[in-house]
């Protein structure tokens, strides 16, 4: 386990910071918690916050320093279909330094998948950001993660596990698209209580077909709540 | 407000309540630290058995030891107390692997209680003395021996939908029910 945590933390930063035309580099914290406000309503708050210790963009020197990038403050309010299906709307508040705050609008549909020894989630995600002074932006995001129990057949209580997420995003915003991907590699802990706490490598590429290609990379950790 | 502020004070969050302890679950012990009297009784009844994975399962302060392994290409699970004396021998079954007539008293039973269902799961779980359970593997004989199906299933009927885990007798009819929980998967989708 020792081995897949340094590779998580340290290997793979490593190796994508020396390639690509922009690379960012930072920590990125994020708190989650859940509830039932209602009989099938579930309500779901979020904090995520990133935090820039590196930028670097091609032939320049690595620029080491802190930054706040941004922070993003979430609430949703879902409803399930079934054990396996739910659809969610939210909504996101934005601060972000050097930029006005954005205020966004979100829909999802979840399904649940369960193999014998992990389960897949399928996540299909539009969102609309309304930023002052400038055009809607609307995305389109499916992500598929794997949750892989370590110590046993199922995950349980006191046992860690694995998760591995891809998630392709279509943008438009002013008749102009782009598309990014996000893939995910964690080590997670499920602790008594309904809680999961995971910590590993957010890897982001953007701007394929542009020329300053970006690659962003954040380690993050976080703290999965359910009451 | 200084940010670095927020991103110290999730860090150590996460540290705190990572601090509690656990309840139920399975993990994977060594070979080493299960009973010789079940290794041997393994041995005895599936002669020439392979790649056995041997778990600890711990369930409402009750601990067992489980073996998991292929065998004739099915899934057994097999269960000793800690001492290592066999409690039960289990196997993932398809609903085509039933009989006819079991089939049909589970049909019964779901139609008769459900509009709509799913099954997810079968298990076939033998119950007997040692002795018995290693003559009903290696002789096929299967006097003395108690026959039970575990059925993990999703149904719906009016407003309610769940998963349920129901223990039917051997041949298919209802004995008890109850309702499973899906452990939380919000990280997955938020």
């Amino acid at each position: 386990m020792k081995k897949v945590v340094c590779i998580l933390i340290f290997i793979l930063p490593a190796l994508v910071m020396g390639q690509g035309r922009v690379t960012n580099f930072g920590l990125f914290p994020e708190f989650q918690i859940g509830f039932s406000a209602a009989e099938n309503l579930k309500v779901t708050g979020k904090i995520e916050s990133q935090h820039g210790m590196l930028d670097k963009t091609e032939s320049n020197e690595a620029d080491w320093g802190y930054y706040h990038n941004q922070t993003d403050f979430q609430g949703f309010l879902g409803t399930s279909l079934n054990p396996f299906v739910a659809i969610t709307a939210g909504y996101q508040y934005r601060v972000e330094p050097g930029r006005d705050n954005s205020h966004r609008s979100i829909q999802q549909v979840s399904f649940l998948q369960r193999a014998s020894q992990y389960k897949v989630g399928h996540r299909v995600r539009t969102d609309q950001t309304f930023a002052p002074g400038e055009p809607i932006e609307y995305r389109l995001r499916y992500r598929i993660s794997f949750e892989i129990p370590i110590e046993g057949q199922s995950l349980d209580p006191g046992e860690f596990f694995l998760v591995f997420s891809d998630e392709p995003i279509y943008s438009l915003q002013s008749g102009e698209s782009g598309l990014e991907n996000r893939l995910v590699a964690a080590l997670g802990h499920y602790s008594k209580g309904k809680q999961k706490f995971q910590a590993g490598i957010d890897y982001r590429t953007d701007r394929f077909f542009e020329d300053d290609f970006r690659q962003r990379t954040w380690f993050k950790f976080g703290w999965y709540l359910s009451l | 407000m200084d940010w670095r502020i927020v991103n110290v004070l999730l860090f150590f969050a996460s540290l705190v309540a990572y601090g509690q302890e656990k309840v139920e679950r399975e993990y994977r012990v060594k070979v080493r630290e299960v009973p010789a009297e079940a290794r041997e009784w393994l041995d005895d009844a599936f002669e020439g058995h392979k790649r056995v994975k041997w778990f600890m399962e711990e369930t409402s302060g009750k601990k067992s030891f489980e073996a998991k392994f292929p065998w004739k290409k099915e899934d057994y699970s097999v269960e000793f107390d800690l001492s290592g004396k066999i409690e039960d021998i289990e196997i993932q079954k398809n609903w085509q692997d039933l009989s006819e007539a079991i089939r049909n008293n589970l049909e019964v039973y779901f139609e008769a209680n459900y509009s709509k269902w799913r099954i997810e799961k079968i298990q076939m779980q033998f119950t007997g003395e040692p002795d018995d359970l290693e003559d009903m593997i290696d002789e096929e004989e299967q006097e003395q021996i108690v026959i039970r199906f575990e059925i993990e299933y999703y149904a719906e009927k009016g407003e309610g939908k769940g998963l349920w885990e129901g223990l039917f007798d051997k041949d298919g009819n209802f004995m008890n029910k109850r309702e499973v929980m899906i452990p939380p998967v919000d990280n997955l989708f938020f």
